[in-house]
């Protein structure tokens, strides 16, 4: 017999010693990779047309929003992420589309597959969210499309299409709802409705015209739906059109330029209905108070799926200061939309991390996050953003800050017939 | 639907299309005639527009000047600014191509940088937002029963007066005619003693200053100026160009007013969404019957 080099009660502490070294090794290697990696800021991805035909619509609608949002976090110390326990400055990584689709798609791809960006901000345009909605889904990114206005976004959504999509204004099914009850009320009973041929005028004057045939009010309409083309230089026929018509209602889906021409010579052929809807082109006071003047936009409503009156609380007064500040005149009452949302994304971001499942899930939910103009939840039934402001119709009343006339129990003040044009 | 044409609706198409087709002609005139003399192709044309608008907001609203009298600013800075881009750019173009179609080709090519140039550097000097300023209404006037309105009146006898002018540099002034030379004979015209190098620059410069002045009239009707509204009056140039004829200037005014009665017509009568499809519709039908376009020779 020989004895042996350790005893068994050696060996069993020096057992027990690796087991314990095994799980302690384990344990700290689990705790390695499960840990956030350090990181320093967030980073926003931003891809949109700043140059190209499309860039006065950023520039107007988006840009200076989601600036001035992210100025005001990164000056109270950023966004706090709860996986880090701090709050993390926020940086916008913006690339120019140069106003081309394909640019859009592939520099949006770039910013989600290379950069790797915490987060990203949609662009502006329906055709443009079209375009990159693919790449929101293939990579997992919330897309707050706050400029877009589709039914058939909503019908994708509602078939269970698409997962990672959040239209933020009232869209044109729902929102033709709030327009026809409008019509009704102010009891609108000879309606011309026109607009430009793109997808916003298709969209938009399709779904009042279902509306109205809905309701059984479609022989109150006598002139249209005519949609003119992107390059109209003269809508004198269909005005004359109009007018013959004995028209009290125009409803009018416009962009800018067409808007002022719709004006301007409505004024010069006197033309003048009872109800004057024009919108999204006739609500930037950038370009309607200089070359028209607030008493002649007195009167005219407008319509986007989201409208506001800046006057209505002193944080969004304040909002629409800093916006005159950058830009050089008010906001047009819709474009807060873009706060608003990206408000909702940085509130989830804070409650749930930047794990961006989780943050689809409670959007999804139709989670209540508080905003400056108060409880905003997505409502993915009639797939919309659900706050005060939703559906909204709002006129233009002597001032540069328009007001909110619809719904009644919303309104900063009395719906006026559109006076005379001065 | 077709409504029924009645002598009130006969007289509105009649003098709405006519206004309309002049407007159009004058903002395709500096485009033909830069086409038809030097073979460039200036697909910037829109944009030359875009500066003679922001030329008119400026003169406007920084010297209270009226619109129509933004011509004084306009007309020299823009005659100036077109000599200029003919001499940095295109000059060693045009000496150093060895045919038409190699000429055609480069300064195709030029143009469309140039164009993203000239966007760019508006966007970056004024910005992207749309801009407008308080153009004079005068109201309408009532003829026979139908009404026009008395700004489109003007703006159209001004395009008419343009074409008229243009027309008459060109048939009885020494480089008008020399011009003229040019667009038919190219190689005769120097043979002759016609400094055609002169002549292009002439031509250049003299098309910048149609855009330009068509961007004054164009800011008086609209007042969404921006850096990229020049595009769709190029894309309704070259229609036009092609439709009268690379170089014909009586083209330009007759193609302007079939485009003009043609759009009136459809808007007024058919319906509005079908504007583009008529148009381009009696464009390839023209082509296939003339190739080159209506009126060349």
């Amino acid at each position: 017999m020989y004895r042996s080099a350790i005893t068994k009660i050696q060996a069993t502490i020096i057992a027990v010693i690796i087991v314990v070294a095994a799980i302690i090794g384990v344990v700290l290697y689990y705790q390695t990779i499960t840990a956030a990696p350090p990181k320093e800021k967030i980073k926003i991805g931003y891809v949109d047309a700043f140059t190209g035909v499309f860039a006065p619509g950023p520039e107007t609608w988006g840009t200076v929003w989601m600036e001035i949002l992210i100025d005001e976090y990164n000056a109270n110390g950023g966004l706090y992420v709860p996986e880090y326990g701090k709050k993390l400055p926020i940086e916008l990584i913006k690339y120019d589309s140069k106003s081309d689709t394909e640019t859009l798609v592939r520099l949006t791809e770039k910013a989600m597959a290379e950069d790797k960006v915490d987060l990203m901000f949609g662009p502006w345009g329906t055709s443009q969210n079209f375009a990159v909605l693919p790449l929101y889904e293939k990579y997992k990114y919330p897309l707050l499309a706050h400029a877009m206005g589709s039914g058939q976004v909503v019908d994708l959504i509602l078939s269970g299409g698409s997962k990672w999509v959040f239209p933020v204004l009232a869209q044109p099914p729902f929102g033709a709802k709030y327009v026809v009850d409008f019509l009704q009320w102010a009891n609108a009973s000879r309606i011309g409705i026109i607009g430009i041929s793109d997808l916003h005028g298709i969209e938009w004057t399709g779904q009042l015209v279902a509306e109205l045939a809905r309701r059984g009010l479609s022989d109150r309409v006598v002139v249209g739906p005519e949609l003119y083309p992107l390059t109209v230089t003269d809508l004198s026929p269909l005005i004359k059109k109009l007018k013959e018509a004995n028209v009290d209602t125009l409803w009018a889906s416009t962009y800018p330029a067409d808007g002022t021409l719709l004006i301007r010579q409505s004024m010069e052929l006197g033309f003048s209905p009872r109800i004057m809807f024009m919108g999204p082109g006739s609500q930037y006071p950038a370009i309607m108070v200089p070359t028209f003047g607030v008493k002649a936009m007195t009167g005219i409503m407008e319509y986007h799926g989201f409208e506001v009156d800046y006057k209505t609380s002193p944080k969004l007064l304040e909002l629409a200061e800093k916006y005159k500040a950058r830009v050089g005149a008010y906001p047009g009452p819709n474009t807060i939309a873009a706060y608003v949302c990206h408000q909702v994304l940085f509130e989830a971001v804070e409650k749930y991390g930047l794990n961006r499942e989780k943050i689809r899930d409670a959007l999804w939910a139709g989670e209540s996050f508080d905003t400056v103009v108060g409880p905003a939840k997505f409502d993915m039934k009639n797939v919309y953003l659900d706050a005060p402001g939703a559906g909204y119709l709002c006129q233009w009343q002597g001032e540069e800050i328009l007001k909110v006339i619809w719904p009644l129990d919303r309104a900063s003040a009395t719906w006026i017939p559109k006076p005379a044009w001065p | 639907m077709i409504s029924l044409i009645t002598p009130s609706l006969f007289l509105d198409i009649l003098i709405g299309g006519l206004i309309l087709g002049a407007i159009y002609s004058v903002i395709a005139a500096g485009l033909n005639l830069q086409y038809g003399v030097t073979r460039m192709l200036n697909v910037a044309h829109g944009d030359f527009l875009m500066l003679g608008a922001y030329l008119t907001y400026f003169s406007v609203t920084l010297l209270n000047m009226n619109p129509f009298a933004s011509i004084i600013i306009v007309g020299p800075s823009m005659i100036s600014i077109g000599l200029l881009v003919y001499a940095l750019i295109f000059r060693r173009v045009v000496t150093l191509s060895r045919t038409a179609g190699e000429l055609e080709f480069r300064s195709l090519l030029l143009f469309f940088g140039l164009s993203f140039v000239i966007q760019n550097l508006a966007m970056i000097l004024w910005t992207a937002n749309y801009r407008g300023y308080e153009a004079p209404t005068l109201g309408s006037v009532n003829v026979l029963g139908v009404t026009f309105e008395v700004n489109r009146i003007i703006i159209a006898l001004i395009s008419i007066l343009i074409n008229v002018f243009l027309y008459l540099f060109l048939r009885y002034t020494k480089v008008g005619l020399a011009m003229r030379a040019t667009v038919d004979q190219p190689e005769g015209a120097q043979i002759v003693g016609i400094n055609i190098y002169t002549i292009f620059a002439i031509s250049f410069g003299i098309g910048v200053l149609l855009g330009g002045w068509s961007g004054i009239l164009i800011s008086i009707l609209y007042s969404a100026i921006n850096p990229f509204m020049g595009v769709p009056y190029t894309l309704i140039a070259l229609v036009l160009v092609v439709l009268a004829g690379v170089g014909s200037f009586k083209g330009n005014i007759v193609g302007g007013f079939i485009l003009g009665y043609l759009a009136y017509f459809t808007m007024r009568v058919i319906h509005s969404a079908l504007t583009l499809v008529v148009i381009y519709a009696i464009l390839i039908l023209i082509l296939l019957v003339r190739p080159r376009g209506l009126f060349v020779r």
